[in-house]
């Protein structure tokens, strides 16, 4: 608001100035001319200043960067795209940030044989995005000899270009220690060496030598204004080796060329040079983070929400990291008035992203935990750390990071950043709260101070059908209709309480989106039908194959209506999969899981956290009350959790009285009791036996006194009759 | 405590105990007694422990209701206003006397010292210049439609004459009395009636003239406007959801009326503040209390200001005088200039403890500079100064080139610069009627004013939150308020860095930290 009114004011100074000229040649000629009758705009307002002085930017440590190309020459003027190896690495070990970067490498370090991932799906082979499934992208990297053959590793980069910062599987093998394309292909079908052409859904060679590789982005994170959309589109194109330099259409030092980019050498020195400022290099900033993490945003700009059109992670986790308040959002929340604490209280109390996901060698971060590792269990904190100069030349990427049921790659980092109770002191505020140990040892404090989800996330995903836009059925919760539609009031969702339970840690209950997932699975060992397959199998040209049509349009009107868009009999999931068998899909099968995500941003102001202790501590409870997974279960299957979320189930999923699909919570799960919430029937009952045999023996105690009395008496009696007779 | 009551009490009734009060029938009874002294001690001590609570209701007035008046007048007629003015001083016989003692007659304050002047000088409207219509001098007419009383239409007017007092322009109620030129009653205006339903000034009282300065509705003040004589909750929370009338907080005591503005008044000899009725450290955050000492509560409550209705904030009398047929008359007006309005302004903030230096007739102004008309005093050096919202107007006014000092115009009709166009005409008579020197050459030369803001204050879910102030997106230039960088990161006034502070640290009262600072020789 402030840039525009300054932006106004400064226009109209501008045009005022030239206006001014005017007025005082009007002066000098003595009211001669007079005033210019007839004019058709007013004399604008003239004054000298009408607004603060511009700020004054600050001054930069950085030098002044190199634009290099892979040669080392100026990328500028041998017209060749920039490098960013080259360039950042002349002052910084970009070869130890790469390896150091789980963002980078997203898993490529930790991959499996297919059947032996954490994941517990036998065809995932790793941890990290490059090698685990995911549903709603719904395509799998194929292992070497696997058919058929689905996504190689230059179908990967383009698939992932908008969730990766290149380095890593973007830019070395991983069958062996060089760059892609740097070997023959060890069969015909070497996932580094092919792609699918998504045409045929046959594998085709992938021309490295034409495309190059997705170095890592450095500017996709240090950039103030980094080009990131137009990074993606270099990436999906093909032109990989461009992927740094189209970051930079946003600076205006390059532009889009027929061929690759080109630079504006005005702004550059002949040696390739340019300053850090112009170029907007800096910390990485929460902006960059919200690029590929869900609405993250130090601004305080109302948030809109954008559905569909925003990034994915918002609709798995509903982070909203920004400091504007809720109130004053864009988006159709209800009873939004009353919501006036911010979307997160950390970002309106001016902390980003990096200051608890920090590097871990940052001596102005680091933690010198040394009481909490061996061997040096005898030092409380160590003082020890890295120089600057070190750090600088080698920060260490591989972000510190909570425990969370998502996390996946470089799961050994989970729990190496702050917790909560590293910075607040809880016990010093809930005052109010019994048990206080307790509640903190067990709950998680999200459990308290999230108690609503208000973005509208992906509830379900039925990918054994198709839309007539060939995507899948995405089911979205807490809202009250379609996701996209601004209208949609959003009602929010309480996320489930499930225990956590961390490798080497302790449970805790923490706040759980479910997500469930429903797609076809072949062969054996199992691996996902192909998109491609499943599209052939579903339709004829635009229209869904006759086939199809004639097992979904349940009420013969030639129209697939959405409500019969699934697969809820089993003559529909039968006539399907004889559909699949029909392209070449062998013993289609419908399978389906159960992804937790844990919801670690959105907490709010203190005020708007639950204080209520029935929300827990009663029969209908968050832990008693059934949790809606989806409105229906394709073919009847139900989820099952990943294996590799560190998150048990409560209870199991179970159909639904209204045909949807719901957590049943069991009665005491896991070895959990929650006082007021649940039953233990041995406990009921060891309480009933002891006042049951307190009253008894009470009353044995009594008849026996009271027995005991009256024999007294009569002896007492029988003793004094006796006396007399003496 | 009742466990223990009822134990004893259960113990004396049950059966014969040997020691103490139980063992007389008054036992139980005295028990009870005890009990709840016990129990009253245990709540008074639980309540003195804790800091008091923020209570502003407990230092509230109660409304008292108006006598009518609506009988006093009967069978009578009015011809004039000094007419009414006599009626009323038959019951009321020293309120016209009260009410020549303050500046809303006078138009003058209490003599003030300002900065670099060796004696202190009496400020008001009747002799200071502003950015909107400049001054009163020469345009007596106009301006004194706003006066409180009857007939000022020249340097002549009789300020001793109780007769003039006018005071159905603060207490009518009945909505049927205006003023016009030389504050007279305004045509067909029924004095009997206004006379009939005279009480407590309310809200459109006060904003009859100080909704309207500066030549309309919301011109010039930006936080006061006419949408705050209904107001609802989300403008000011004081006047829309509690319904105060403006003498709520400007209590008045034989017609002094406390709280000065600035634009009118250099020092502030009847302060009122927010700390009247609300406690000194009213949040629950111990964070948001640590900023008392530093920021005006009216920083981060009044988050913007003109809500409703636009405000000018800038003026430029220099393209006055030309025809431009069809100009928006709300950016250009021929007998005025051109303008700037701006509505939902966020306000600028700069440093103040309360005083402002003035800018008076005569005095040297920059020809190529901003003239600070009455520029806030206060740094951050300065212990008792605060950040506060200003809304600043920023003008073009003429001055004379060769003695460079600002120029007072006569614009009124019916010689004056709205009629005749002719600014050379205009400034002379201004300067003769004002006692300004006047060579013949004149320019036009930047000027500012500025207004504290301290109405409109929001609800409290609406005030400023910490990323509005720091942080890239703030809106506060800490290098212009002579920070360092921002305080959040690199510490404030009091804090060598933004540390969690002891909680001794917060308990500091303003003064002690103006104490502390001062033996610090004010260093941050």
């Amino acid at each position: 608001m402030k840039r525009q009114i300054l932006a106004v004011l400064g226009q109209v100074l501008v045009v005022g100035l030239v206006a001014q000229a005017g007025a005082d040649q009007g002066q000098r000629g003595a009211a001669g001319e007079g005033p210019r009758a007839g004019a058709a705009q007013p004399p604008p307002v003239t004054l000298a200043r009408l607004g603060p002085p511009p700020k004054v930017p600050p001054r930069l440590m950085h030098p002044d960067v190199p634009l290099l190309d892979d040669k080392g020459n100026p990328a500028p003027q041998s017209r060749r795209p920039l490098s960013l190896t080259r360039s950042c690495g002349s002052c910084h070990d970009v070869a130890y940030i790469g390896r150091h970067n789980y963002h980078a490498q997203a898993g490529l370090g930790e991959m499996t044989a297919p059947q032996a991932a954490p994941s517990g799906r036998p065809w995932d082979t790793g941890p990290g995005l490059f090698g685990r499934f995911d549903p709603i992208v719904g395509r799998f990297l194929t292992p070497p000899g696997w058919r058929p053959f689905d996504m190689g590793t230059a179908d990967w980069i383009r698939v992932y270009a908008p969730q990766h910062v290149g380095g890593g599987p973007a830019e070395w093998s991983r069958f062996h220690d060089g760059r892609l394309g740097t070997k023959e292909p060890v069969g015909p079908e070497d996932p580094d060496a092919f792609a699918l052409d998504e045409k045929t859904g046959k594998p085709v060679r992938w021309d490295w030598a034409a495309s190059g590789t997705v170095e890592l982005n450095c500017l996709l994170c240090h950039l103030r204004r980094p080009d990131n959309r137009e990074r993606i589109q270099a990436i999906r194109r093909g032109e990989f080796r461009w992927a740094s330099t189209a970051t930079l259409v946003s600076t205006g030092l390059v532009r889009r060329a027929e061929q690759g980019y080109t630079w504006d050498l005005k702004q550059i020195t002949p040696q390739g040079m340019v300053s850090a400022q112009r170029l907007g290099l800096g910390h990485a900033r929460t902006e960059n983070c919200r690029q590929c993490h869900g609405r993250a945003c130090r601004c305080t700009d109302p948030v809109v929400f954008e559905s569909a059109r925003d990034n994915g992670a918002i609709e798995l986790s509903g982070s909203i990291f920004s400091p504007s308040r809720m109130s004053h959002s864009g988006m159709n929340l209800k009873d939004k008035a009353r919501l006036t604490s911010p979307w997160d209280v950390h970002a309106e109390r001016l902390l980003t992203c990096s200051h608890c996901h920090h590097a871990p060698n940052n001596p102005a971060y680091d933690l010198g935990r040394a009481g909490r590792s061996q061997p040096l269990a005898h030092l409380a904190f160590d003082a020890r750390r890295a120089l600057e100069s070190e750090y600088l030349y080698r920060p260490d990427h591989d972000f510190v990071k909570g425990f969370v049921a998502q996390q996946r790659a470089r799961r050994d980092l989970a729990g190496t950043m702050r917790d909560c109770r590293d910075c607040h002191r809880p016990e010093v505020v809930h005052r109010f709260l019994p048990f206080k140990e307790r509640h903190f040892e067990k709950l998680a404090c999200t459990a308290c101070h999230v108690p609503k989800v208000y973005p509208p996330t992906r509830q379900a995903i039925d990918a054994t059908l198709l839309r007539p836009d060939h995507k899948p059925i995405v089911v979205h919760g807490g809202v009250t209709g379609p996701a996209d539609d601004p209208a949609s009031l959003l009602v929010g969702q309480e996320p489930a309480l499930l225990p956590h339970a961390p490798k080497n840690a302790p449970y805790r209950l923490k706040p759980h989106l479910l997500h469930a997932s429903w797609f076809w699975v072949s062969g054996s060992p199992p691996r996902p039908v192909r998109r491609v397959d499943l599209e052939r199998a579903l339709f004829e040209g635009s229209a869904y194959h006759p086939a199809v049509l004639a097992a979904l349009d349940t009420n013969h009107d030639g129209v697939v209506q959405e409500e019969e868009l699934r697969l809820d009999t089993k003559e529909k999931v039968w006539r399907i999969a004889k559909r699949l068998r029909a392209v070449g899909v062998e013993e289609p099968r419908i399978y389906a899981e159960l992804q937790p995500f844990t919801v670690s941003h959105g907490v709010g102001h203190a005020a708007h956290a639950t204080r209520d202790c029935t929300v827990c501590h009663s029969s209908r409870g968050r832990l008693c009350t059934p949790t809606r997974l989806a409105p229906y279960a394709p073919g009847g299957v139900m989820p099952a959790l990943v294996a590799d979320s560190e998150t048990a189930l409560p209870g199991t999923p179970e159909p639904g009285p209204a045909g949807d699909v719901i957590l049943q919570p069991m009665r005491c799960p896991s070895g959990i009791y929650i006082m007021g919430a649940q039953r233990l029937h041995a406990l009921d009952w060891l309480g009933m036996l002891a006042v049951g045999g307190t009253l008894v023996g009470a009353g044995a105690h009594a008849l026996l006194r009271y027995r005991a009395s009256r024999a007294r008496k009569r002896e007492g009696t029988s003793a004094q009759g006796g006396t007399h007779e003496h | 405590v009742r466990f223990c009551c009822g134990g004893r009490g259960h113990g004396a009734a049950a059966g014969p105990v040997v020691h103490g009060v139980a063992s007389r029938d008054t036992g139980p009874w005295r028990g009870g007694l005890w009990a709840l002294c016990l129990v009253a001690l245990g709540l008074a001590g639980c309540s003195a422990s804790e800091k008091p609570r923020d209570n502003p209701f407990a230092r509230l007035r109660p409304k008292l209701s108006s006598t009518s008046h609506a009988r006093f007048f009967e069978g009578q007629t009015f011809s004039d206003g000094p007419s009414v003015t006599r009626a009323c001083l038959r019951c009321h016989p020293s309120a016209a006397r009260e009410v020549m003692k303050t500046s809303h007659w006078e138009w003058l304050g209490e003599p003030e010292m300002l900065p670099g002047r060796p004696q202190p000088v009496r400020i008001g409207k009747r002799n200071v210049l502003n950015n909107f219509c400049l001054s009163i001098e020469s345009n007596w007419p106009k301006c004194t439609v706003c006066h409180a009383g009857y007939g000022w239409k020249d340097a002549s007017f009789d300020f001793s004459k109780e007769e003039l007092v006018d005071c159905l322009v603060c207490h009518d109620r009945s909505a049927q009395y205006a003023k016009a030129e030389a504050g007279l009653p305004a045509k067909g205006v029924n004095l009997l009636a206004a006379a009939k339903g005279v009480g407590k000034p309310g809200r459109d009282n006060c904003g009859a003239c100080h909704f309207a300065g500066g030549g309309g509705d919301a011109v010039k003040h930006g936080d006061l406007d006419g949408s705050l004589a209904r107001p609802v909750e989300r403008l000011d929370v004081h006047m829309g959801k509690l319904d105060f009338d403006c003498t709520e907080c400007h209590r008045t005591k034989e017609h002094r009326i406390a709280g000065k503005m600035i634009s009118v008044s250099a020092t502030q000899t009847l302060p009122i503040g927010c700390t009247d009725c609300h406690a000194t450290e009213p949040h629950k955050n111990a964070r948001l209390n640590a900023h008392i000492s530093t920021v005006a509560c009216q920083t981060c409550h009044v988050p913007e200001i003109a809500r409703m209705r636009p405000t000018k904030i800038a003026w430029d009398w220099s393209t006055a005088g030309r025809d431009v047929p069809g100009a928006n008359p709300h950016a250009y007006l021929k007998i005025k200039g051109s303008f700037v309005y701006r509505q939902r302004l966020i306000p600028e903030y700069r440093w103040f403890n309360g005083n402002v230096d003035r800018y008076l007739k005569g005095d040297p102004m920059r020809p190529d500079g901003i003239t600070e008309l009455n520029p806030p005093l206060g740094d951050i050096r300065d212990p008792t100064a605060r950040i506060w919202p200003f809304k600043v107007h920023r003008g073009k006014q003429p001055y004379d080139k060769k003695h460079q000092i600002l120029l007072i115009p006569k614009t009124v009709p019916p010689d004056g610069f709205w009629v005749t166009f002719d600014w050379d005409r205009s400034l002379r008579l201004g300067s003769q009627a004002s006692s300004l020197p006047y060579s013949g050459e004149f320019g036009f030369a930047a000027t500012e004013f500025v207004y504290n803001v301290t109405h409109m204050v929001a609800r409290k879910s609406e005030a400023l939150q910490c990323t509005d102030c720091h942080g890239e997106t703030g809106r506060f230039d800490f290098a212009a308020l002579g920070y360092p960088g921002d305080p959040a990161a690199v510490g404030g006034r009091f804090t060598r860095r933004m540390v969690r502070p002891a909680p001794a640290e917060i308990r500091r009262s303003t003064l002690g930290m103006a104490a502390a600072i001062g033996r610090t020789g004010g260093q941050p």
